[in-house]
This record gives C-alpha cells, sequence and structure tokens, in this order.
C-alpha cells in the first residue's frame, strides 16, 4: 500500500509499542498488558492488547516468534513479539512528533493551572 | 488447584481470533494462577471475568476488521492446523465481514431493512419488559422452586381472605404443609420525627421472614414469641428504601422508634436491599405483626372472630407433598373446624373449600386476568414482528434476484450450495441482530411509556415496577432476533440458490420466471392473514371499550369530588373521635358555598364491593348448595343517593334518625328488589343475613336504581346500603357535589379537616369521573395497545404489498410495454393487473378471517359483553384492510401503466 506514508499510531498502539521498548525489544502479551497497566494504571484487557498486536503485526511494525513450551506443568508456548525496523521508525516518528507537539507554546496553559 | 472460570475462558475461545487464542489464554492463566497465590481465588476469579469482558469488544473487532496475509508468515504454518469447529468460527467471521461490506454497498437497503425489523423487535422486546417486571423480576429473592404456595379461601370461585382462628387451626394441624404464614397488606403513614409518608405495610406472623428463607441485612427478624397473635410485641421491620428514606441509612437503625399510624415500634431489622416484599409490583416498607395495636392494622377483635377473612396465607408444602394433597387436607380441617363453631355472626354457613396454588409474584387471586393479557400481547406484538420478517424476506427475495448473477458466478467457480446459502442467511442475520440491538434501545425507552399508565389502585396503594432492561431482555431480543431471522432468510436464500447455473449467468436476473413470483406472493398472502388477526383482535377491544364506555353507571359522576380519610391513619386520638368527626365533617362541608350536596360513603364505585354474607328472605330459596344470595352493600350517610344522583324509586332515603338504637335499615337496589318481592316493591320487607338461629334482620325503607358497583360489564348484584350511623367504620369518602370552582371548593374542605383534626393526612383527593374513568383502563388500555399495534401492522403489511406488486410490476415491464405499443388501453392494463395483483391479498384476507374466526374466542375475557365474532368488528376491518391492500396495489400498477412504452422496450 502507502509505503512512502509515514504511520501514524494510535495512542494504545503507542502505549504497546512503548512498553514493548521497555520490555527490552521482546516480550509476550501478559507482560505487555502488565508493563502498560503498571506504567499508566489504567487497566488494559488481554484482548485489547492481543488485538492491537494483530493489527501492528499486520502492518509489519512488528514480528512475531512462538517459543518452544516452557518446561513447566502445562507446557505452555508463548507468542514473543518483536519490533521490525519499520516499528521502530514508526514508534520513533511518532514520539518525536507527541514531543514537539507537547513542547510548544500550548504547554504553557497546562502550566498555569 | 483452583482453574480460571470455565464460562468466561469458553467466552474468550468463541470471541478471540484463532492465531492468538492459545496464546492468549495461556498468558491469562498464567496470571490467573499468580493472583489466585497472591490475592487469593475470590479477587482473581473478579480479575479473571473483567479481563474476558473487557476482550470481547476489541477481539470481535480485530477479527471483523482483519486484513487477509498474503502468503506465509513465519512461524505462522506450524500452527495453522485448526479444529473442524474453529474453522466454522472463522468462516462465520468472514461470511459477517463479507455481509457488512455487501450491505455498506446497499445503504438504502440496509437502513429500510433494519427501521423496520426494529420497529417490530423494538415492540417485542417492550412487552417483554413489562412482562419480565411482572412476572418474573418482580420478586428476585424467592426461589419458587421450594414449594411455596399461597392458600386462599374458595367462595363460587372467588377468591377471599382466610379468618385467622382457621389459619392457627389450618397451621397446627396440617401434615401437608411444612410452615404457614399469614400476611395482610395496607397503606400505613410512616415516621420517625419527620413529616410521616405514606408507605405499604405489611402485617405477618413471625415465620414470615424464615419461610421465605431470607437473612436480614441487619438485625434479625421477629421471634416467635412476639409476633404470633396475641402475643404481639411493638416491634418492626424495613425495607432498605424506607431505612433510607426514614433513617438517613443510619448506622444505628437497630432500636429506634418508628411511628406506624401514629403508634411508635421498635425497628428490629433492615430486609436485604431489593426485597420489597412478595408481591410483584407492591412495594412494602414497613412488616409489623400481625396484630399490632396500632390503628389501620387487623382489630384483634376481628382477628379473634372465626368468621371474618382477614389474613391471606404463604405456605410451604412439606417434603414429597403436592398442592392437590394439601388442598384436601386444609379444606378438611378448615370445614371441620368451621362447623364447631357456634356461629354467632354475620358470615353464611358454606362447606369451606380452600385452594392451594403455587406461589408467584402475581397473587392468585389476579394471575389468569394479567398472564391472559400478556399472552394476548404477545402475540400481537409476535404478528407485528411476523409482519415486519415478511417484508424483509421479501427484500431479500428482491435482492436475490438482482443478485442471480453474482450468486451463479460463485456457484460456477466452485462454491456449494450451502455455503452460499449459509452466506446469504448470516448476511440477513446481521440485518436481524442489527435491528435487534436498535430495537432493545428502543424498548428501553418506550417502557417508560407503558409506566405512564396508572393503575386503578385504592387510595393509598402505590405500585413500583421496574421495567428495566436485564439480561433476560437481552436474551430475549437476542433470541426473537436469531429465530425471527433464521426463519425469514432460510426461504429467500433456498430460493435464491435454486435457479439454474445457465439461467442465472446467461440471463444476468434480469428477468424472471412465473414460478419464481409464488414464494413471494404466498408471503404476502400470508402477511394480509396475519395483519388481518391483527387487526380484528383491534377492532374487537375497540368495539369493547365503546360499548363499555356508552354503558350507564347509573350515577353521574360529573361535578362530583371525593376525599378519602382514615381515621386511624390519625392515631388514636383520631380514632376516638370518629362518629362526630364525620358528621362535623359533612355539616361544615354542605355548608360551603357552591356545595349542592355532600355525603359520606365507606367505599368508591369501582373499589371491590364488601359483603357481610349470605342474604335470605323467607320464601325465596336459596341457589343449589349455598346458605343464602350472594350481595353487596355500601356503608353510607344521608345525601349519598341524592350527591350520586342515583334515583330514589320508592321509599326513603336514610335519615340521621336511623342510628345505632333503631332497628337495622337498608336501602337496596332495584334488582335486589325485583329479585326478592316480584310482586310488591319490598318496603317495610325485612331480609336476614347469618346462618339460621342467629341472623340479624334488616329492615327495606327504600328501594333506588341500579348502578355499577364493581366492574362495568357486571351482572347487577343483588346491593344495599346501610347507615353509617348503624355500621361505623373509620375509613370514610366524603363525595361532594359543586357547583361552583371545584378545587378551591376542595382546598376549603381541606382547611375543614386540617381544623378538625390536625394530625389526620388525607388520603386521597379525586373527582368521581377520575374514579369512573380508572374503571375503564383495562379496556382502554387494551384498545390503546391493540390499536396502536394494528396501525404499525396495517403500515407494514401495506408497504409489504406495495413492494411486492412494485417488484413484479418491474418484472414484467417488457410484457407491460409490449400490451401497450400493441394497442392496450390503461383500462385494460389496470384491470388485468389489479386482479393479478390483488389475487394474493384476497387470498390472505380468506384466511385470516378464518383463522381470526378461529382465535378470537380466546379473547372474550377482555371483551365484556362484546362477542368474539362481532360482526361489526369483522366486516369494518376487513373492508378497511382490503382497502388498503387496493390502494398499496393499484399506486404502483398506475405508475406503471404510464411507463415510457419505447425506453422499456428498448432496454431490453
Amino acid at each position: 500500500m502507502a509505503g512512502k506514508m509515514e504511520i501514524f499510531l494510535a495512542e494504545f498502539e503507542l502505549y504497546v509499542l512503548l512498553a514493548l521498548v521497555r520490555l527490552g525489544g521482546e516480550a509476550y502479551g501478559a507482560a505487555i498488558r502488565r508493563e502498560i497497566e503498571s506504567t499508566t494504571g489504567r487497566s488494559v484487557s488481554i484482548g485489547a492488547v492481543y488485538a492491537t498486536l494483530g493489527r501492528l503485526d499486520d502492518k509489519r511494525l512488528l514480528r512475531h516468534r512462538i517459543s518452544e513450551p516452557l518446561p513447566t506443568r502445562g507446557g505452555r508456548a508463548r507468542k514473543f513479539y518483536r519490533l521490525t525496523a519499520k516499528g521502530e521508525r514508526a514508534l520513533r516518528h511518532s514520539t518525536s512528533m507527541l514531543h514537539r507537539m507537547m513542547t510548544g507554546p500550548t504547554l504553557t496553559l497546562e502550566t498555569e493551572l | 488447584m483452583v482453574r480460571p472460570p470455565r464460562l468466561a475462558e469458553a467466552i474468550l475461545r468463541f470471541v478471540v481470533d484463532p492465531e492468538d487464542r492459545r496464546f492468549l489464554l495461556s498468558d491469562l492463566a498464567e496470571e490467573f494462577e499468580n493472583r489466585v497465590k497472591n490475592d487469593g481465588p475470590r479477587p482473581a476469579y473478579r480479575w479473571y471475568w473483567r479481563q474476558a469482558i473487557g476482550s470481547i469488544v476489541p477481539s470481535i473487532r480485530r477479527r471483523l476488521t482483519k486484513t487477509r496475509r498474503v502468503g506465509p508468515v513465519q512461524g505462522y504454518n506450524r500452527h495453522h492446523r485448526l479444529p473442524v469447529g474453529r474453522k466454522t468460527m472463522d468462516l462465520f467471521f468472514q461470511d459477517v465481514r463479507f455481509a457488512l461490506r455487501t450491505l455498506r454497498r446497499r445503504p438504502g437497503f440496509a437502513a429500510v431493512a433494519v427501521l423496520t425489523l426494529s420497529l417490530g423487535i423494538g415492540a417485542n422486546t417492550a412487552v417483554f419488559s413489562v412482562v419480565n417486571g411482572v412476572l418474573f423480576k418482580g420478586v428476585p429473592e424467592l426461589d419458587r422452586t421450594s414449594g411455596l404456595v399461597e392458600v386462599t379461601r374458595d367462595l363460587d370461585g372467588a377468591y377471599f381472605d382466610v379468618s385467622y382462628p382457621v389459619f392457627q387451626q389450618l397451621r397446627e394441624n396440617s401434615e401437608t404443609v411444612e410452615d404457614m404464614a399469614a400476611f395482610t397488606a395496607a397503606p400505613v403513614s410512616v415516621g420517625s420525627g419527620g413529616e410521616p409518608f405514606v408507605a405499604m405495610g405489611l402485617s405477618v406472623t413471625g415465620n414470615y421472614f424464615s419461610m421465605l428463607g431470607l437473612i436480614p441485612e441487619r438485625g434479625r427478624f421477629f421471634r416467635a414469641s412476639e409476633s404470633f397473635f396475641p402475643n404481639v410485641a411493638s416491634t418492626s421491620v424495613i425495607s432498605t428504601r424506607l431505612w433510607s428514606k426514614a433513617f438517613d441509612s443510619a448506622e444505628d437503625v437497630i432500636g429506634k422508634t418508628l411511628m406506624v399510624n401514629g403508634h411508635a415500634t421498635t425497628v428490629i431489622a433492615v430486609t436485604p436491599e431489593g426485597f420489597h416484599g412478595h408481591m410483584a409490583g407492591l412495594q412494602i416498607g414497613v412488616w409489623v405483626p400481625v396484630g399490632l395495636a396500632a390503628p389501620g392494622m387487623p382489630r384483634a377483635s376481628s382477628l379473634g372472630d372465626p368468621f371474618i377473612g382477614s389474613v391471606e396465607i404463604l405456605a410451604r408444602l412439606a417434603e414429597g407433598r403436592t398442592a392437590a394433597e394439601a388442598r384436601a387436607e386444609l379444606s378438611l380441617l378448615a370445614d371441620q373446624f368451621m362447623m364447631a363453631q357456634s356461629a354467632d355472626d354475620f358470615l353464611g354457613a358454606d362447606v369451606y373449600v380452600v385452594r392451594v396454588e403455587k406461589w408467584e409474584p402475581v397473587p392468585s387471586s389476579i394471575r389468569t386476568p394479567v398472564k391472559a393479557f400478556f399472552a394476548v400481547l404477545m402475540v400481537m406484538v409476535g404478528i407485528v414482528l411476523v409482519i415486519a420478517s415478511t417484508n424483509v424476506a421479501n427484500m431479500l427475495l428482491s435482492r436475490s434476484v438482482e443478485r442471480t448473477n453474482e450468486i451463479a458466478v460463485r456457484r460456477a467457480i466452485g462454491a456449494g450450495r450451502a455455503r452460499i446459502v449459509r452466506q446469504l442467511v448470516t448476511e440477513a442475520l446481521v440485518l436481524f441482530m442489527l435491528a435487534g440491538g436498535i430495537g432493545a434501545l428502543v424498548a428501553g425507552r418506550m417502557s417508560g411509556i407503558f409506566m405512564a399508565f396508572e393503575p386503578p389502585l385504592p387510595p393509598g396503594v402505590t405500585v413500583d415496577l421496574d421495567l428495566g432492561t436485564d439480561w433476560r431482555v437481552m436474551i430475549f431480543s437476542l433470541s426473537v432476533s436469531l429465530v425471527a431471522g433464521l426463519l425469514f432468510s432460510l426461504a429467500p436464500a433456498l430460493h435464491a440458490t435454486k435457479a439454474g447455473l445457465m439461467s442465472g449467468l446467461k440471463d444476468g436476473g434480469s428477468s424472471s420466471t412465473p414460478q419464481r413470483s409464488l414464494l413471494r406472493e404466498l408471503l404476502v398472502a400470508g402477511q394480509v392473514a396475519v395483519t388481518l388477526v391483527l387487526l380484528i383482535g383491534a377492532g374487537l377491544f375497540a368495539r369493547a371499550l365503546t360499548s363499555i364506555k356508552s354503558m350507564d353507571t347509573g350515577f353521574d359522576a360529573e361535578g362530583v369530588h371525593i376525599i378519602s380519610l382514615d381515621l386511624e391513619l390519625g392515631g388514636s386520638e383520631s380514632v376516638q373521635r370518629g362518629g362526630p368527626f364525620f358528621r362535623e365533617l359533612s355539616e361544615r362541608a354542605r355548608a360551603l358555598p357552591g356545595v349542592e350536596s355532600a355525603a359520606l360513603a365507606r367505599k368508591l364505585p369501582f373499589a371491590g364491593a364488601s359483603t357481610m354474607g349470605d342474604v335470605n328472605v323467607p320464601g325465596v330459596p336459596a341457589p343449589e348448595g349455598r346458605g343464602g344470595h350472594t350481595a353487596f352493600f355500601n356503608t353510607v350517610t344521608p345525601g349519598y343517593f341524592v350527591t350520586l344522583r342515583i334515583p330514589l324509586i320508592t321509599g326513603r332515603d336514610i335519615s340521621e334518625g336511623d342510628n345505632s338504637s333503631n332497628t337495622r335499615v337498608a336501602v337496596i337496589n332495584r334488582a335486589m328488589a325485583e329479585r326478592f318481592w316480584p310482586d310488591g316493591d319490598g318496603l317495610g320487607k325485612l331480609f336476614y343475613i347469618g346462618p339460621v338461629g342467629q341472623e340479624r334482620a334488616f329492615e327495606v325503607i327504600g328501594v333506588v336504581e341500579n348502578a355499577k358497583y364493581g366492574r362495568m360489564t357486571e351482572n347487577t348484584p343483588n346491593f344495599y346500603y346501610v347507615p353509617f350511623q348503624q355500621r361505623y367504620n373509620a375509613q370514610m369518602s366524603l363525595f361532594l357535589r359543586t357547583t361552583g370552582n371545584a378545587e378551591a371548593i376542595v382546598e376549603e374542605t381541606r382547611r375543614i379537616v386540617r381544623d378538625l383534626d390536625p394530625a389526620l393526612p388525607i388520603l386521597d383527593v379525586r373527582s368521581l369521573s377520575e374514579a369512573t374513568n380508572l374503571a375503564l383502563l383495562p379496556q382502554r388500555l387494551a384498545a390503546w395497545v391493540a390499536g396502536a399495534m394494528g396501525i404499525i401492522g396495517l403500515l407494514l403489511a401495506a408497504v409489504g404489498v406495495y413492494g411486492v406488486t412494485a417488484f413484479a410490476i418491474s418484472q414484467r415491464a417488457k410484457e407491460i410495454g409490449v400490451r401497450i405499443a400493441l394497442g392496450a388501453t390503461r383500462t385494460d392494463l389496470l384491470k388485468l393487473l389489479v386482479f393479478r395483483g390483488m389475487a394474493a391479498p384476497v387470498l390472505g384476507m380468506v384466511i385470516g378471517g378464518a383463522a381470526a374466526l378461529a382465535v378470537t374466542r380466546f379473547l372474550t375475557m377482555f371483551l365484556g359483553g362484546v362477542s368474539p365474532t362481532d360482526p361489526v368488528a369483522f366486516l369494518a376491518v376487513s373492508a378497511g384492510l382490503l382497502g388498503v391492500a387496493l390502494v398499496a396495489t393499484v399506486i404502483p400498477i398506475r405508475k406503471a401503466s404510464k411507463l415510457d412504452v419505447v425506453a422499456t422496450l428498448r432496454s431490453e
């Protein structure tokens, strides 16, 4: 599709990508959910996390790999997500735009409050 | 080992994208286990549920918007082999996505279909939320399966209260019944220091709460030693709502004083939140022991009297016993007990029959009519939905004809018929479900309209129903949408895929063969048939209303206002002043300027009738198996007949001179006079009430014209009026006939009441017309609702007939063009097409008429004398529907006959 166009990230997408970065660039659903919840203090459903991860995966901002089952009872497999180069670019772009928007004159309004 | 909640897991498994399902569940399970370890199982459970519910919307949205992957993706293939069931789910979502895309391409079609359906589903949901509020939601705390029964006295098929001694007798000696509690409801004035207000009170025996299996929110319920008459302590139990209203939900409410009709009681308990008594709609605020010595409560004298029915009974059957066994045993016990009593009271010595019925939130005495009315309502809205769905089915049929080409191509490239049918059905289901959602939202608002009707109730009684949308309503709405969707989309889908592959590809769906429209015509015939049934039902209700309205009540309600008082609500001081208070009140009211006449009466018209027992007159034999003739009475003061303009036929009115020191006198109605003294007028004759040996004599002093007493549709009963002076009652209503400004006069009268007794609250003020109109409310409501549904149904059916005719015409455009080209006149064409177009509606009318003849007899109980096969209703409605069908057929035909011949022929 529009390969040249910069990808805008939605707020929650941004959270998910940032959580991934905070977790060392590779993590699975539950860890991302907990990271967002504990950092933002807002309750997050696992379904929303996976839906967003799936969407980001579709956009090739992420890549996933499925781990070998853990050597524990029930032997759970995990789906680990990792940022792609495209994802990193998108994140950098979004955060820098955010930063620019926030350091503008509107900030003074906030300090007056 | 604590497992995550299975239902929540199942929900997740259903909604989550199959690619992620396994990982998401295992992630959740992992965190769940940690939470069980750290916070304990309950918080972990709750957390899991919150996660599951919070995941529903994002997961579904994800599946609906997911884009197809192109090519293999690393790490994907290995886990791609899904079980069959999940594949089906995946296909379903794929179908839904496709359906949404298709509908988005035809927004007009989708909007009309959804609108039509949401009307039908919304109406169904609205009616169901009323049914739900009354029958199901009424009393959530109680378990209906646990052998709880109502025990009443069966007197000639009517429901009567049981006397307290009989209750005690039954409770002590019954083996079929494990336990029994007595209760009686009355509005009471309550207060805790502030302004007193009216609430519903329930006098109960001490085991009432334990029998219902309730545990108090706080405090303790009655002890046996303080709440079985004659052992009564001044205690009260309050509902959570009254706790908040009277005590501001104070923590230390237990032990506080609550005034009940001016009598101090100690609050001992608060009922669990949401429990407001065991009767739907009747919100009980305060419970007191039966026999509490407060005014307005059943008095010791009447509770001790085996002949005065004063309580209702709730019972729990013993293990393994049935209601029929209990009925036999209790009837025998009661009869034996009554035979042993020396009858020195008013009531006749009939065989005592007890009725035992399963407890339900709607009391057994009114259950049958309430349920029958709901059944009729549900059938009517059901018909509306059928009509709406038929329209949509027809629209789907037309759509599928337009899509013949598309379908043929899909089949040609390998789609099986089942696959295409499933896809078409899914498309229809999406429409129905969308409509269901909108319908449920609309219904939530509509239930408010239902509540705007205030049911006719005695003064002081309030009804409060919760008609809000709950899970039952949601499930109902959902399943109605689903079932209707499946039923009405399957036929069009099968039909659409029936056509031969080659013809579909070749014609491109522009022509239509004659047999193709058969299904459509049948749908229209069926639609017209059910519409006729619906309309005839509505017509019958309307006829019933007009026939009842035109009935003579026997009194003139215009210009009469009523002020209802209960001295017992004013406390014992008010009660002691009794007779003189009422005399002074009526004298001062009569003296007000603008008051033509004034009188007191115990009962308002249409507010129920009372009886002292069967009446006997020497020489007039009692009906078979009875101890006397049924008769009802009212207690009145002089001037009552003048005030209500009930003509005095002969004799005299009750006078101030008829007091307790004289012989008992009565004014009787014409029906009673004619029945007992067919040869003369009965003046000066005596009638007797009570069993032989203990009867009391009443001397007839006057005969008045018949009136309506209980219902508009009643057969005039024997009715007599006794003087207030000879039969005192604390609950009386003042009837004022005014010529001047009624409001000012009522205000002035209120002032007089306050002046005479500042502590006495006024129970109720209304005009007599209002009270009379309330008696018409069931009929009004029925006619209004049925009429509204009839109109909706008629409009929908008209749209249906129009649509089908228009479509048929468009399919025959070529033929019409040829005919015109060959010289057919417009009249010829009209005739041909109208006859053709009306065939299905006329067939439908014949079927519908026959069906209506067969089913309207179920409405008899609501029609108040109008025949269920009333020819006026049948003919007028049929003619009306025929007319509408004709118009709906002619409009598209007229349009067609004006069409441009050349253009039509050229387009082929």
